[in-house]
């Protein structure tokens, strides 16, 4: 049919299949949308029937696969565009997860304590250097944190990052995102042992300071902030709880069962719920860019950036890293060696993946100044 | 290069095309084996241009519909003539191997 579309009379055949065609079309991302529904509704109308009122079957395969490629394609830009907005939206992941230990807080149980005085008697730590603070089962996370200037230079360090990322300030970005890791380090050596909460959070959340400090210094994030860049907050939030619910787990299964308060009595909980809904809230931020039309190139950034905490989380009482360092250590393979191959299972997948990622972005900018 | 894209490249060989008049010349340039819809076509063109293959040639609005016309760049024009002899010479050698194997099977070319 090659009729005057437009202009069709409401009701008719053509206008019931036109109204057809583009309820389907809706099936194709936002972005998609935009540039094409005009142009493709143009040609489904004029390859249609006379008198047809319905899709036909094979246009309908047809969209629904197209729009399905296109949503795993994701937005335009390519790896250029996916590395922007990841750089755009890190900092916020970050922030989040500041927020989140505010919000949730539980009490130590005695099993850490013991844990803890235990591991600091093994490495030779005099009980006079410990604060009195080690021998009784500490508070994590909730408000008291604000009163501790550590936290505080944490949140202020990845509050900068925000900012500085947001004004599109890449190098003070860079600048405070070194001096929030060192802030977050210091909260993960203090007392020379791994603290519960803020210090398991930091030293689970490492990997997303290294991709970020990689993926601000090759990728501008002003770039990412169009609509689809933004749409990354929804699986970072998801990334933020994730990190939460995995870093209570890691406790759990480092410092015995983790303590809740239930009308007013505290009730022990294993941290294995916490560990399957992290992994699961995790899976759901990798999913997530998808159905939102951005892409795999985003959905394998965050993959990257949640890689080591769910594997941290997930075997930290099991075989596989639990016991590796001891097994190794007393075997044939030094510790610094097993300690090299722990940190090269656990940060070189997502080291490998930026690296592609950084490699094709250069790449793509090459023509460009040339052409400058 | 996909069969696809070779062949909405050769459509748009012979000048600015919008997308059903693509359709209309696939369907002829492959003698009627393949016929692209709507779906397939504009995935191919968003690569195709992403790539800096295509470019937007004009647009018009004809009877109300809005139509984009699509031209070759250099550089699509150049991959398609790189696709087109690396095509042409897996041709000739599949023809000159057929002919030894059953000489008037390939027709005498080659």
């Amino acid at each position: 049919m090659s009729a005057a579309g437009g202009f069709l009379t409401p009701g008719s055949p053509h206008a019931e299949l036109e109204r057809r065609y583009r309820r389907l079309l809706r099936l194709y991302p936002r972005e998609f949308r935009a540039r094409r529904t005009d142009e493709m509704i143009g040609v489904l109308m004029a390859s249609a029937d006379d008198g047809q009122s319905r899709p036909a079957r094979g246009d309908v395969r047809d969209i629904v696969r197209g729009s399905l490629l296109e949503r795993l394609r994701g937005p335009r830009g390519g790896w250029p565009f996916a590395l922007s907005a990841f750089a755009l939206v890190a900092p916020l992941f970050l922030v989040l997860t500041d927020i989140l230990q505010v919000a949730f807080p539980y009490p130590e149980s005695q099993a850490a304590v013991q844990r803890r005085l235990s591991l600091l008697k093994g490495r030779g730590v005099p009980a006079a250097d410990i604060l009195p603070s080690g021998f009784v089962p500490q508070h994590v996370g909730g408000p008291q944190l604000l009163s501790q200037p550590a936290f505080l230079i944490l949140v202020a360090g990845h509050l900068i990052v925000a900012a500085a990322v947001l004004a599109g300030l890449r190098r003070t970005a860079l600048a405070a995102l070194v001096i929030a890791a060192a802030a977050d380090y210091t909260q993960w050596t203090a007392l020379h042992v791994l603290q519960p909460g803020t210090g398991t959070l930091a030293f689970l959340t490492i990997a997303v300071f290294l991709l970020e400090a990689i993926a601000l210094a090759s990728a501008d994030p002003r770039a990412a902030r169009r609509r689809e860049g933004w749409q990354q907050v929804f699986p970072v939030l998801a990334l933020a709880a994730a990190a939460q619910l995995l870093a209570l787990s890691y406790d759990a299964a480092r410092g015995g069962d983790l303590m809740f308060s239930n009308g007013g009595e505290l009730h022990a909980t294993s941290g294995s719920p916490f560990m399957v809904t992290g992994c699961v809230l995790a899976l759901l931020a990798v999913l997530l860019p998808l159905p939102l039309g951005l892409g795999w190139r985003a959905s394998l950034l965050l993959a990257a950036a949640c890689y080591p905490l769910v594997i941290l989380a997930a075997t930290a009482s099991g075989p596989a890293f639990g016991r590796l360092p001891q097994t190794l250590g007393t075997g044939p393979v030094s510790a610094p060696v097993a300690h090299m191959i722990i940190l090269s299972i656990l940060y070189l997948p997502p080291l490998l993946v930026l690296g592609r990622a950084v490699t094709r972005t250069v790449r793509a900018r090459r023509p460009r100044d040339r052409e400058a | 290069m996909q069969e696809t894209t070779f062949l909405i490249l050769t459509a748009l060989a012979q000048g600015p095309q919008h997308g059903y008049g693509i359709i209309q010349d696939v369907r002829r340039i492959s003698g009627e084996r393949v016929a692209l819809r709507a779906g397939t076509l504009y995935g191919a063109l968003e690569r195709l241009d992403a790539d800096g293959l295509i470019a937007m040639d004009r647009e018009e609005v004809v009877d109300g519909r809005l139509r984009r016309y699509y031209r070759l760049t250099d550089e699509g024009t150049a991959r398609l003539a790189e696709e087109a002899r690396r095509l042409q010479e897996s041709a000739a050698t599949a023809l000159r191997r057929l002919d030894a194997l059953r000489p008037g099977l390939a027709g005498g070319a080659a």
